[in-house]
């Protein structure tokens, strides 16, 4: 037999067993030559991968799906199939990865990334550094984009007015001054032109920058009438109540009496806290009510008026820090009294137009 | 390329058979064989192989015959004795 194949640890254990091994390429010779021999009892084992290959069938399915996993592995890893784009705030990610789709392979191996930087630092002008590498199989795109002044933008607006007011400070830093101290102006006035006028008479566009401050009016305003009808509640309520079921009516509890005049109230709860049957209960109070006339003397409720107007006039004052004056007018005409009051404070009233 | 048996009976004086059997024995672990013609005893304890004109005995403990191949054997255990027996 060792004539035929190489054979290793051969091992007689008994007088009269023997076990041996030999390379799998020789176990049909070695099986036909232990047929021809005149022995007892003889079988083969089997190891090594091959043998796991082989007698493993019931395990065949799982060989199987396990391939054709790694098949699919092997193909799918090869591709990019996602890409980020990160620093982008003027160019649109989509129109980087509109254009590296269209421009360049989907397989990694067939990539050129320096070629695709180089392209797209070509394509987009507002790109001023870009950088691809490859991580798994997601395309990263860093790019850093151009700041550009907006002097080379050539975005030349005036400073208008944000309010009205009374100009009382102007600290000119470029362009050129269209009120002065002392003029009155109205939302939306130009206040500073974006531009200079040179010692040639020629017109010069600059960016137009200024600290322009000014008395700001906060009015608010409160109507007294000597006789008045108020409509006030009188106590009386009443319920009505209802229980529905996706929208649907299915209990109503209604009272038969109704009030000459009445405002309702409606509150609507969940009765339950499932989303299979959501139970809504729907309870509508009625508030009886009935009109009361009233007669005041203005003087006796001055100061309350007064303090009327001047909540009004803080509800609309944007900066209530730096008031610098207020005071408060009154105005009598018939049955009727008008209390206004006025909040003057410094503000700053430039602001770009970009509208 | 060298060769170790060779060189050795390139040099011998005695009147040595190139085509006869060589033993290498290592460390008194390892014996190997070349130009056997066949194993004649095989136990843990005695290894006979078969030469020409007689046979190479092999006693030790807890020998293996780890290779067999058509003209050469490997055999790991304690080795102890080799001795040649020639045909009466």
């Amino acid at each position: 037999m060792a004539k035929q194949c190489q054979l290793f640890e051969i091992d007689r254990s008994k007088k009269n067993e023997i076990s041996f091994l030999c390379p799998y390429a020789h176990h049909k010779k070695i099986k036909t030559i232990l047929k021809d021999a005149t022995l007892t009892e003889w079988q083969f084992q089997h190891f090594g991968p091959v043998t796991m290959l082989t007698n493993g069938k019931k395990y065949a399915g799982l060989f199987v799906g396990f391939a054709i996993f790694a098949l699919f592995y092997l193909v799918q890893s090869q591709f990019v199939i996602r890409c980020n784009v990160y620093g982008n705030k003027q160019v649109q990610q989509c129109e980087i990865v509109q254009f590296v789709e269209s421009n360049f392979p989907k397989r990694k191996s067939k990539i050129n990334l320096e070629q695709m930087q180089f392209s797209l630092m070509k394509r987009f002008d507002q790109i001023s550094f870009c950088s691809c590498i490859i991580k798994g199989q997601t395309l990263l795109v860093s790019i850093k984009e151009k700041v550009v002044p907006e002097e080379m933008i050539g975005n030349f607006a005036p400073i208008v007015a944000k309010y009205d007011g009374r100009i009382t400070k102007i600290a000119l830093v470029s362009g050129t001054v269209t009120v002065k101290v002392g003029d009155v102006v109205k939302r939306g006035d130009i206040l500073v032109q974006p531009y200079t006028i040179n010692s040639a008479g020629q017109k010069m566009e600059v960016e137009a920058d200024a600290k322009i401050e000014a008395d700001v009016y906060w009015q608010g305003s409160v109507d007294h009438y000597d006789k008045r009808i108020e409509v006030v509640r009188t106590g009386r309520v009443f319920e009505n109540n209802q229980i529905m079921l996706w929208g649907l009516e299915i209990y109503k509890y209604e009272k038969s009496k109704t009030f000459e005049m009445y405002e309702t109230e409606i509150s609507i709860n969940p009765l339950s806290k499932n989303i299979i049957f959501p139970f809504i209960l729907k309870k509508t109070k009625f508030y009886e009510l009935k009109e009361v006339h009233i007669e005041s003397n203005f003087e006796d409720v001055r100061e309350e008026y007064v303090e009327k107007a001047k909540t009004k006039a803080l509800e609309i004052c944007e900066s209530c820090d730096t008031i610098k004056e207020e005071f408060y007018t009154v105005r009598h005409l018939a049955g009727v009294t008008i209390v206004n009051y006025c909040i003057i404070t410094q503000e700053e009233i430039g602001e770009k137009d970009v509208g | 390329m060298f060769n170790f048996f060779k060189e050795i009976i390139g040099k011998a004086d005695a009147d040595v058979l190139p085509n006869s059997f060589n033993i290498v024995n290592v460390a008194g672990k390892l014996l190997y064989l070349e130009g056997h013609s066949g194993l004649q005893e095989l136990s843990k304890e005695v290894i006979v192989v078969k030469i020409k004109g007689g046979c190479v005995q092999i006693c030790g403990q807890q020998l293996l015959l780890s290779e067999l191949s058509e003209n050469t054997i490997k055999i790991v255990g304690k080795i102890c004795k080799v001795e040649q027996l020639e045909k009466v």
